[in-house]
């Protein structure tokens, strides 16, 4: 009897540590995407705003941004299951994100700063670090 | 029906960039007047499809991807729904499926 209750006792808690591990590999993961969208919102805001002196800085701005997209977009196939309900809604404002910061005269001759971008890169970061938080919300609930 | 036309965007260029030759040389509209759109008129005449492998492309920026698909409606007067029936996008990684629903969306804007 006493060993079975131990036993029972071993197997709860194996798997419920390796949930609650998985869990929280899950948070530092949302964590990382938030900090990614926070770099992407300065590069792209730095970049739309025309805030650099020569056209090398400008170009390097549009290498950064570029290069730092492509590599958050990794999140969305990696932690489908995390962002789960609301993957619809994170993908439309990803699209969103990638239009504004990479579209219009982006690495073209004619590019001019446009304020207009960039309020709408500052406006589309905020609500994916808000659709991101409420999903970590929800992942400290399941916690 | 004829075979699949196959088009590595890689052959074109890695790093594809901006509208136009003012902007480089691997521009959206070199890439759509030269590789796809011969493609696509073959395609829609032989009522096969065409293919287009996104892999092995070190991203894109929406500027080059919105100048070579949307302007093959725009410019080339491909039809949205004849473009769609033949025009097969493989992204060929996990993170190239942004570029897909990127493409897909500037054609239905034109």
């Amino acid at each position: 009897m006493a060993l079975g209750v131990a036993l029972a006792a071993f197997v709860l808690g194996f798997f419920s540590a390796t949930y609650f591990a998985m869990r929280l590999v899950d948070i530092a993961a949302v964590n990382d995407h938030i900090e990614d969208i926070k770099q992407i919102e300065g590069i792209a805001v730095t970049y739309w705003l025309g805030e650099f002196g020569e056209e090398k800085e400008r170009d390097a701005a549009a290498h950064r941004l570029r290069g730092k997209l492509h590599a958050a977009a990794l999140f969305r196939s990696n932690f489908r299951n995390v962002i789960a309900k609301r993957f619809q809604e994170y993908v439309d404002l990803e699209g969103k994100l990638f239009d504004a910061a990479t579209g219009g005269d982006f690495q073209t001759d004619a590019f001019k700063p446009d304020p207009k971008a960039a309020g709408l890169v500052m406006v589309t970061c905020n609500e994916m670090r808000a659709l991101l938080r409420g999903v970590r919300k929800q992942l400290y609930w399941a916690h | 029906m004829e075979h699949d036309v196959v088009i590595l965007v890689s052959d074109f260029s890695t790093y594809p960039s901006g509208r136009n030759d003012r902007d480089g040389p691997d521009n959206g509209e070199r890439f759509r007047k030269t590789v796809l759109l011969p493609a696509i008129k073959a395609a829609l005449k032989s009522g096969s499809r065409v293919v287009v492998s996104l892999a092995n492309v070190m991203s894109f920026g929406s500027s080059f991807l919105e100048e070579a698909f949307a302007g093959l409606v725009r410019h080339e007067s491909v039809g949205k729904a004849d473009l769609k029936r033949v025009l097969h996008l493989e992204p060929g990684a996990a993170v190239n499926e942004r570029y897909k629903d990127a493409i897909l969306r500037y054609i239905d804007r034109v």
